[in-house]
């Protein structure tokens, strides 16, 4: 007992000398993003032929294998050329698909650079109407293109090999890609792409690490739409030991991830969700909402102060959606 | 019986217990590259916050933690029953609690390079959930700040400095610092300082949170070396249907809720059960005495 004595007292001594140390020399802070326009990039491997290319615009998914590479989404035209570098390092073998998660400039402003390096595979180009590699994505996206971007995007690079139902299939390289479509979440034309055999899955904006998630009611997009698209991701993903592995998810922005991340995503919207139903329920107007701070403990995580999509603009848009 | 038929029994009884205590205290501290070696078996001693560590504390029990606004809101609305989600019921303690409680005992294996012998780290098991964490020697940096996968467990490096193995862990995923909800951030850095001192482990961490803390939150564990101890078997976690729900069930407490147990329990001002930076320094006993005499003038006047 006397020694347990004399060592408590040493750790009385240390507990002060760790906290100088600790102090002087490490500091800890929420990582600076990439901005929406920077050209920077950043290459990880995910998991078996998957890896990540992270871009200011969209994360980007390539999938390597023997008979070339399938792409998903092509972040911002800035980056573009980083971007074509980094598909070369990682294969020498052409892009034969591109798959758009939504028909949203940032996700798609890239398609013109690699549809440039990508081959349609014998019989694909077809699908294309004659337009080289398939760009896969959603009907619905279309109008929004149309709609609401047809000066900004030049039609060569939309989505040229569409589909209309729920899902579409592809295989190349021994692997199955699901790519199901989610009707009214960021957009109307959202589509979660799940490689199934290494085990990825592409969620779009649909998951974001860095941010609220910015939906859109003009383009079809919708609170609950979300929230169900959340859902469905935790259905689709299947953890392999305490919550973490298995399948892993490449997001629209941000860190990749394992479905517990999604799970705490869900639960933060969720639950803001709620407490601004209360709220309106209860007679608040939008400034007594805002001023009661109910999404607090998620902004230092998700919130941002400036730029495209604030704290703010995200619960004017949850307001506006439960009213 | 007479008592002397005994004394041969006592004096080996003794000298066996002196051989065990001598072995304990002689076994030769094995050099790791430099340093000293933390593997073995070790048993928690739970000699610091024995409440907050063992039966665990309470909803609104927030004393110690230096937690700002932010994280009281996320605390205070925080509902037990979230841990019967299908998705959370595998969950295990995140590695900013995890050597925490209950206990945990501790089994820490050495990583030896299969090529040049060289020990390039160290991996615990013991933690709930089997959260095993792996502390790496060999100077491999962190994965990528931004983008890189974060895990239960964090990613974690060591040194060896002033006598410390110094352990530094990012990557942990969005966790908590005690079992009753209070919340840690996906960025918090974590530093370790581990030390030993003959059959006694002690590690104090010290954990700097940009999201949910006011101040470093600085706390310290003790083990001992215990050869003989099993650490349990490496069994995953099973979710079930505990209860009937509805997909996407998310239960949680409404804004504003109170929790007031603790106050009530002792007389306290519920002030005083919040965290916070004021409220864990020993100047705060005057503010918990004006506010008692408060009370009790107004209590009086009444």
């Amino acid at each position: 007992m006397t020694s347990i004595i004399k060592y408590c007292r040493l750790l009385l001594i240390i507990l002060p000398i760790s906290n100088a140390l600790f102090v002087e020399n490490a500091s800890s802070q929420r990582p600076v993003f990439l901005s929406a326009d920077s050209e920077n990039i950043e290459i990880l491997p995910v998991q078996e032929n998957i890896y990540m290319i992270a871009t200011g615009g969209s994360n980007i998914a390539v999938m390597i294998g023997e008979l070339g590479l399938i792409v998903v989404d092509s972040g911002n035209t800035e980056a573009s050329e980083n971007v074509v570098n980094a598909i070369s390092e990682l294969s020498s073998l052409p892009p034969r698909y591109l798959i758009n998660t939504a028909a949203l400039p940032t996700h798609l402003e890239g398609n013109l650079a690699i549809h440039g390096i990508g081959e349609a595979l014998p019989g694909t180009q077809a699908t294309a109407g004659g337009m080289g590699m398939p760009i896969v994505g959603h009907a619905n996206g279309l109008s929004i293109l149309v709609t609401e971007f047809s000066d900004e995007i030049p039609y060569e690079i939309w989505p040229n090999s569409t589909f209309f139902g729920e899902n579409k299939a592809l295989y190349l390289n021994g692997e199955p890609i699901d790519i199901m479509h989610i009707p009214a979440a960021i957009t109307q034309s959202d589509v979660l792409v799940h490689f199934r055999r290494s085990d990825v899955l592409v969620t779009g904006d649909i998951f974001d690490t860095t941010s609220y998630p910015h939906f859109h009611p003009e383009y079809g997009g919708s609170l609950q739409g979300l929230i169900d698209a959340l859902n469905r991701v935790i259905d689709i993903t299947v953890p392999e030991f305490n919550q973490q592995g298995g399948t892993l998810i490449i997001p629209g922005h941000g860190r990749i991830a394992s479905e517990s991340d999604v799970v705490e995503y869900r639960d933060m919207v969720t639950i803001i969700r709620d407490r601004v139903e209360i709220m309106i329920d209860e007679g608040l107007s939008l400034e007594e909402v805002l001023a009661a701070q109910p999404s607090l403990e998620y902004d230092g995580i998700y919130g941002h102060e400036s730029g495209e999509w604030t704290t703010t603009m995200f619960l004017e848009a949850v307001y506006e959606d439960l009213r | 019986m007479r008592l002397y038929r005994l004394i041969p029994t006592v004096i080996a009884a003794f000298l066996l217990n002196t051989q065990s205590i001598t072995f304990v205290y002689a076994q030769p501290v094995p050099k790791a590259n430099e340093g000293f070696d933390i593997s073995g078996m070790w048993a928690a001693l739970v000699l610091e916050d024995w409440y907050d560590r063992l039966p665990g504390a309470g909803l609104g029990e927030y004393t110690g933690i230096p937690m700002n606004a932010a994280a009281r809101q996320k605390a205070e609305t925080w509902d037990a029953s979230i841990l019967s989600q299908p998705e959370r019921q595998a969950q295990p303690h995140p590695a900013q609690y995890s050597f925490r409680g209950p206990r945990p005992n501790l089994s820490i294996d050495r990583i030896i390079e299969p090529v040049t012998n060289n020990l390039i780290g160290y991996r615990t098991n013991g933690t709930y959930g089997r959260a095993d964490r792996t502390i790496w020697l060999d100077g491999r940096p962190h994965p990528s700040a931004l983008h890189g996968l974060h895990e239960w467990n964090g990613f974690s490096t060591g040194e060896w400095l002033d006598g410390m193995l110094v352990v530094t862990t990012t990557h942990m995923k969005y966790g908590v610092y005690q079992r009753n909800g209070v919340p840690a951030s996906p960025y918090a850095l974590m530093t370790e300082y581990w030390f030993r001192n003959g059959e006694y482990l002690s590690m104090v961490s010290h954990i700097e949170d940009p999201i949910y803390l006011e101040e470093p939150l600085v706390r310290s564990q003790t083990w001992i070396w215990n050869p003989p101890q099993i650490v349990g078997q490496r069994e995953p976690f099973e979710p079930v249907e505990e209860v009937a729900m509805d997909p996407g069930w998310v239960p949680h407490w409404p804004l504003g809720t109170k929790h007031l147990d603790m106050a009530n329990r002792l007389g306290i001002a519920v002030e005083a059960t919040v965290g916070g930076s004021v409220t864990i320094y020993p100047e705060y006993r005057e503010t918990l005495r004006q506010m008692r005499d408060d009370f009790e003038n107004n209590r009086a006047g009444e």
